[in-house]
């Protein structure tokens, strides 16, 4: 039953594929400028410094948020709005396997973004296999980390239009918070990680410290790699008791 | 099977929409609850569906005297379906009989709703319509004992309507199911509405079969189920 509603989920994106394309729009105009820069800038090391230091981690980290959260959020209430829940309900399928489906779904359309653009990345820029291979294990761990997220902020709206205004304050906080410190902390000689400890519950801090890491940018990471794994596992956990715990299929109060 | 309601309220900040409701249905009927917009039809069956809570009252299935779940034996239909909008209906109609252990297809009802003529359309692209055919089409896949129908006959065309009130009350005298309909077009329709239950203001002003209540208010300025309601409401209802 979960690989049918994954083919059904992965059949409606892709038919819907303008709304898949605008999530990945913003890695894709990174992409496209590290490939500019790569090409026309001179001082090839710098050029190479600034791909992997910022193009690529944002890259990954805004595919993350795209396809874990935005995506998700914007399908779940709107499948609240429509009733999609409620007529789901009357059949003998079992929601949590269909919302397994669909995070089936999602982790498809996530890999094959994420390998096109690392695949891409490693053109422009030399990535060693065994990097590559850590930065895609951590992503994943993140998205499964970020998923039940989407659960949450889905809670709290009854209308899809409203999450697309409550987004943007939402990507700010959770992918700027880390990259605009890192970049200005980077250009002061300063060391990204000085401001950590104030992001521990940010899992994007994470892969953004274990992706600067894989790629030489920085000696070492703020925390072991076991240690981000547990965290990561344990935010993991603490969302989805949260999800479990706010996400309704419908608001028993609403009007009618 | 037998639907008891008892004492249903339902409060929206401060207007009552529905007071004391207490009814009862049963299978091999069908229900028709007439009502001005406003009169708290919408609320009450979505009361039923368990789309919404009630303030107060008591909702009860029973069969053979034992005490059934509501919400596993009922379907509600919407007025418009717009699910899954980028699946075909051929492909949606598939998804909920994938989903479904005794899914009933029925291609009576699929060729009197000429699902056949859209189904390699995406949902998407359908009329409002169209898109009603797909909601009633899902309503009887399902296959439930309890039926609540939302405004069936609205936006198709006069002999689909036609068709569509024999089929279903065909339907729902051979499966033994027990349909409650919400409908402003009543006017040729009332063979198929063995009962009638009047709500005004949020209560019941009325209810009781059909050709009863006809003969006890003939003497209205109005015929059939219209001068009904003139009579016991001093309101006309609104004909779509």
């Amino acid at each position: 039953m979960v690989m049918n509603i994954a083919k059904f989920y992965l059949l409606e994106q892709w038919r819907n594929k303008w709304t898949v394309i605008g999530n990945i729009m913003a890695p894709m105009i990174f992409l496209v400028f590290a490939l500019v820069m790569k090409s026309t800038i001179d001082d090839k090391a710098t050029a190479d410094l600034i791909i992997k230091s910022q193009f690529l981690p944002f890259s990954i980290l805004i595919l993350i948020f795209s396809l874990a959260l935005s995506l998700n959020v914007l399908l779940l209430s709107e499948k609240k709005e429509d009733g999609t829940f409620l007529l789901l309900k009357r059949t003998d399928l079992k929601l949590n396997s269909y919302f397994m489906g669909v995070a089936l779904g999602i982790f498809v359309i996530f890999n094959f973004f994420l390998i096109f653009f690392m695949g891409c990345y490693e053109l422009i820029v030399d990535i060693d296999l065994a990097s590559m291979f850590t930065i895609w294990l951590f992503s994943n761990v993140t998205l499964l980390c970020l998923y039940p997220a989407s659960y949450v902020l889905a809670s709290f709206f009854k209308k899809s239009k409203k999450v697309v205004a409550f987004l943007t304050p939402i990507t700010l906080l959770l992918m700027f918070s880390i990259t605009m410190p890192s970049m200005l902390a980077m250009t002061q000689g300063q060391n990204p990680q000085m401001y950590y400890k104030f992001l521990f519950w940010n899992p994007m801090m994470i892969m953004n410290d274990i992706t600067l890491f894989e790629l030489d940018m920085i000696t070492s990471t703020w925390l072991p790699t076991y240690q981000y794994l547990l965290v990561l596992i344990g935010l993991c956990a603490v969302l989805w008791f949260a999800a479990l715990k706010t996400f309704r299929i419908a608001d028993a109060n609403e009007r009618v | 099977m037998e639907l008891n309601v008892k004492k249903l309220s339902k409060r929206y900040g401060e207007k009552q929409v529905l007071q004391d409701v207490s009814l009862s249905f049963k299978s091999g009927s069908t229900y028709l609850i007439l009502g001005k917009n406003g009169a708290g039809k919408s609320t009450f069956i979505n009361i039923l569906a368990g789309n919404i809570k009630s303030d107060e009252g008591l909702i009860v299935l029973l069969d053979d005297g034992d005490s059934l779940e509501l919400q596993a034996n009922a379907i509600f239909q919407y007025q418009s379906f717009s699910s899954f909008r980028f699946l075909k209906v051929k492909e949606i109609i598939a998804f909920f009989t994938m989903t479904t252990k005794n899914a009933q297809e029925d291609r009576k009802l699929y060729e009197l709703l000429s699902l056949d003529r859209i189904q390699n359309q995406l949902i998407e692209n359908l009329s409002g319509g169209e898109r009603k055919a797909v909601s009633l089409y899902l309503t009887f896949l399902l296959n439930k004992k309890v039926v609540v129908l939302d405004e069936p006959f609205a936006e198709l065309d006069i002999e689909k309507k036609y068709l569509l009130e024999r089929h279903l009350k065909e339907k729902i005298a051979s499966q033994n199911l027990l349909a409650i309909i919400i409908s402003h077009e009543i006017s040729g329709y009332q063979q198929l509405f063995t009962d009638v239950v009047i709500l005004d203001e949020g209560r019941v002003v009325e209810a009781g079969q059909t050709q009863d209540l006809l003969d006890k208010y003939k003497n209205s300025p109005f015929q059939g189920l219209e001068g009904v309601f003139y009579s016991l409401t001093g309101k006309y209802i609104e004909v779509s």
